[in-house]
């Protein structure tokens, strides 16, 4: 270990894993990890050995991106301006790690791919694809929304010309000359990616600036009451809602703790407040309403059309931004833990087992109507066939929703960790849901009212619990003791 | 060479451990220890605040300033034991009570989303008295602008209207974590006029921690010194400075001159072999010896803190 510590790029690629101190810390992806193992038991159960190997396959692949994606953060992280242009062979170094990446994981995820659906030139640069299109967004941030627009409007651009041009050629290409085409992606992707190591400079510290702004701006509490109608930007847009709750909570308030609790909410979850997620899916609704009325009116494009090739666009489109609370309360609560020691001083404001309490009902009752909302919308957009999965998922909210009943006292700021376990387990349970109804032939809906009383059950044994954890704010402040 | 410092409440005259003996006193810490893991941050700490008290929090980096008064205000628990305002223990702080209580934490950057004016209207939703008046004043004299984000504001701006929010209802104490550090001095100067002109004519107790030891000269009339985990002296300042000398000699000398005068010993020090540095209180007037040394607020801090 020591022989490997004195080489620059192992330091360079092994820092997250050295820095994370903690054994526990070390444990989370093993146990996260480990997890998958329920689904692809149960697949090889009731489907048979080929396909949960394809699963595990495909598992594989998705954690071997992942992997991509950590070692990524970390290069970039590291790739200060300072650095770049002070530290001697640093920046020579994260580009070769760059590099390494790329040669060394895209051709692994196109071989685990290529085991289980065949085609592993096509899925390596795929994977290479994938890798770069992490690196640019992890990069450069604000590229995210472009990256996600494109394949979300693969239903229009699929069908033109132009597509079908290239997509022809493409397939030509790797038919007639797959080694040329391969060269071309080993030699081509790993310099890509080594690009996004930046060679220190204005432009390399503005980059830096910009996503230190985009990171932290979604995580901060500073979209908020100011930045209501008539206060100018997109977020006062976005927060019409929010704005509108907060003048009518403001006008009737009261010393009642009901009162007094609605008032310090605007406080403690800022941008995840639900007003604040409401008023967003909202206006985003009615934005996109407006364009689906044009789209409809002036284009040959159909309803149908669209509700068949964009099922699985809006369903994660619908899932994340009812999901969201889910995963942004935590956060949102730790941002504002500062201002919480000035809300715990105000007259009316609960203290102890009573905040604990009160702030508990309160936060389950924004997971349900958020789960709610996701039936409904799912119902309203994609009609009945949409409910089988969209229950099945909810029902797996419903689970992972206990989770907000912690011991705020001793909650640090999520890490990125913590975000993959709970969807990363999220999904490994909606699977594992989905293949034991499937193989005793039961409809999918059923894992709600299967949920329910499992769900009831953790509710209880958290209640209990709650009440004999310390006051829950401010947040974090018996962190080491 | 391990100095040794002696813990006395000077101004209270209370002996350690005699906090909860004085129920009328706005502030009452008794026996007040705190950990970090394994590291001891307050250590049985005694103190009292009377009415009217103005008192200068002093320590150095890493004393535990800040985490002493956010237990003396209930925002953080401590291991043992008891923290008491107006009479009553901090841990059942009703309505009452709080709205009797100002606070300005050492962060001035705080409800970046709201602007001043909805930060204000915010506040004054919670509170059953709130001087609109006063809060006006303020916000034209400190020159705060009421319809710009408070993350827009300067660190000063932003200083001066936590300041407005903690003083808008007329807390009969008031705690302030380094209210002035960021402030230029025209508005250190401002504010501490504004703190004696308007805050002591009330009879608030007010308690602050600085490292801006020429704040302190000009507003506090008692300082304390919080070290190792306790109030190592907490005296009124011009006493302070007129009483305390630092004595260099032999013990044997040293212990002569201190019986001989019934001086005080509040922390000694060795030098070398045979010598050591003692810090002397003569409560009863300084001799004038030539081993005894004056020492300016500076010094009081490097000595007692």
């Amino acid at each position: 270990m020591r022989a490997l510590a004195a080489i620059p790029q192992a330091q360079i690629l092994l820092g997250p894993w050295w820095s994370a101190c903690s054994t526990s810390r070390r444990v989370w992806p093993l146990l996260v990890a480990a997890g998958w193992l329920l689904p692809v038991a149960l697949l090889a159960y009731f489907k048979g050995a080929h396909a949960a190997t394809q699963l595990g396959l495909l598992i594989a692949v998705v954690y071997l991106q992942m992997l991509g994606l950590a070692l990524l953060i970390s290069l970039v992280q590291q790739n200060h301006p300072h650095a770049a242009r002070l530290v001697p062979g640093h920046l020579q170094h994260l580009r070769a790690c760059a590099a390494v990446l790329m040669l060394a994981l895209a051709p692994a995820c196109g071989l685990l791919v290529g085991a289980a659906l065949g085609d592993s030139l096509v899925w390596s640069l795929a994977a290479g694809g994938c890798l770069l299109m992490i690196g640019v967004s992890v990069r450069w941030p604000h590229t995210l929304w472009w990256l996600w627009i494109v394949p979300s409007t693969a239903w229009w651009w699929s069908d033109g010309v132009v597509w079908g041009l290239l997509s022809v050629a493409m397939r030509r290409w790797y038919a007639e000359q797959p080694l040329i085409l391969a060269a071309c992606g080993l030699l081509l992707l790993p310099w890509l990616l080594s690009r996004i190591v930046l060679a220190g400079g204005t432009g390399h510290r503005r980059a830096q600036a910009r996503a230190a702004e985009w990171r932290r701006r979604p995580r901060s509490t500073r979209w908020s009451v100011a930045e209501t109608p008539g206060a100018g930007g997109v977020g006062s847009a976005f927060n019409w809602l929010y704005g509108l709750w907060c003048a009518w909570l403001l006008a009737r308030a009261r010393p009642q703790p009901r009162s007094v609790l609605a008032r310090a909410e605007l406080v403690l979850y800022g941008n995840s407040h639900w007003a604040a997620h409401l008023g967003a899916v909202l206006l985003v609704l009615a934005l996109a309403a407006l364009l689906l009325v044009g789209v409809l009116m002036w284009t040959p494009v159909t309803w149908e059309l669209i509700r068949s090739k964009g099922v699985a666009g809006m369903t994660v489109g619908v899932m994340s931004a009812c999901f969201s609370p889910l995963l942004g309360l935590p956060a949102a609560l730790h941002q504002s833990r500062r201002e919480q020691a000035l809300l715990m001083l105000l007259p009316g404001m609960p203290r102890g087992a009573a905040l604990n309490r009160a702030l508990a009902r309160r936060q389950l009752w924004h997971v349900l109507v958020a789960l709610l909302m996701t039936l409904i919308l799912l119902q309203l957009l994609l009609g009945p066939r949409a409910l089988e999965n969209a229950a099945l998922l909810v029902a797996v909210g419903l689970l992972l929703s206990v989770t907000l009943w912690a011991d705020w006292s001793r909650r640090g700021l999520p890490r990125e960790l913590w975000y993959v376990a709970l969807i990363g387990g999220g999904i490994a349970l909606a699977i594992s849901l989905a293949v034991v109804l499937d193989g005793l032939a039961w409809p999918r809906w059923l894992a709600l009212p299967l949920a329910l009383p499992v769900w009831l059950g953790l509710l209880r044994w958290r209640w209990q619990q709650l009440q004999a954890w310390p006051q829950a704010l401010p947040v974090g402040r018996s962190i080491g003791r | 060479m391990n100095s040794t410092t002696f813990s006395i409440a000077a101004e209270a005259g209370l002996p350690a451990g005699a906090a909860a003996l004085a129920p009328e006193a706005s502030v009452a810490l008794s026996g007040l220890s705190l950990r970090y893991g394994g590291q001891a941050v307050l250590s049985g700490l005694d103190w009292v605040l009377q009415p009217g008290q103005v008192v200068g929090l002093l320590g150095r980096n890493g004393a535990g300033k800040t985490t002493l008064l956010e237990c003396l205000l209930g925002l953080r628990e401590p291991d043992a034991g008891e923290v008491r305002l107006f009479g009553r223990s901090v841990t059942q702080l009703d309505d009452e009570l709080r709205a009797r209580v100002g606070y300005v934490p050492q962060q001035s950057d705080l409800f970046e989303g709201f602007t001043a004016g909805q930060l204000l209207a915010y506040f004054r939703s919670f509170y059953p008295r709130w001087n609109e008046a006063k809060v006006e004043g303020l916000m034209s004299r400190w020159e705060v602008p009421r319809d710009r984000l408070i993350s827009k504001l300067s660190g000063g701006q932003q200083q001066r209207l936590s300041i407005i929010r903690a003083l808008a209802h007329e807390p009969d104490l008031l705690v302030l974590d380094e209210p002035v550090a960021s402030l230029d001095p025209a508005g250190r100067r401002d504010f501490l006029r504004e703190l004696v002109e308007r805050v002591l004519d009330r009879g608030t107790t007010v308690v602050f921690s600085t490292h801006i030891l020429s704040d302190l000269e000009r507003v506090a009339f008692n300082v304390a010194f919080l070290k190792e985990g306790s109030i190592a002296c907490q005296a009124p300042l011009e006493e302070l400075l007129d009483q305390v000398r630092i004595a260099i000699g032999s013990p044997a000398e040293l212990q002569a001159l201190q019986a001989a005068h019934g001086a005080q010993l509040l922390r000694r020090q060795p030098l070398a072999p045979g010598r050591e540095q003692w810090l002397l209180r003569f409560a009863r007037g300084v001799p004038a010896v030539a081993l005894l040394q004056p020492l300016n607020l500076e010094d009081l801090f490097m000595e007692l803190s």
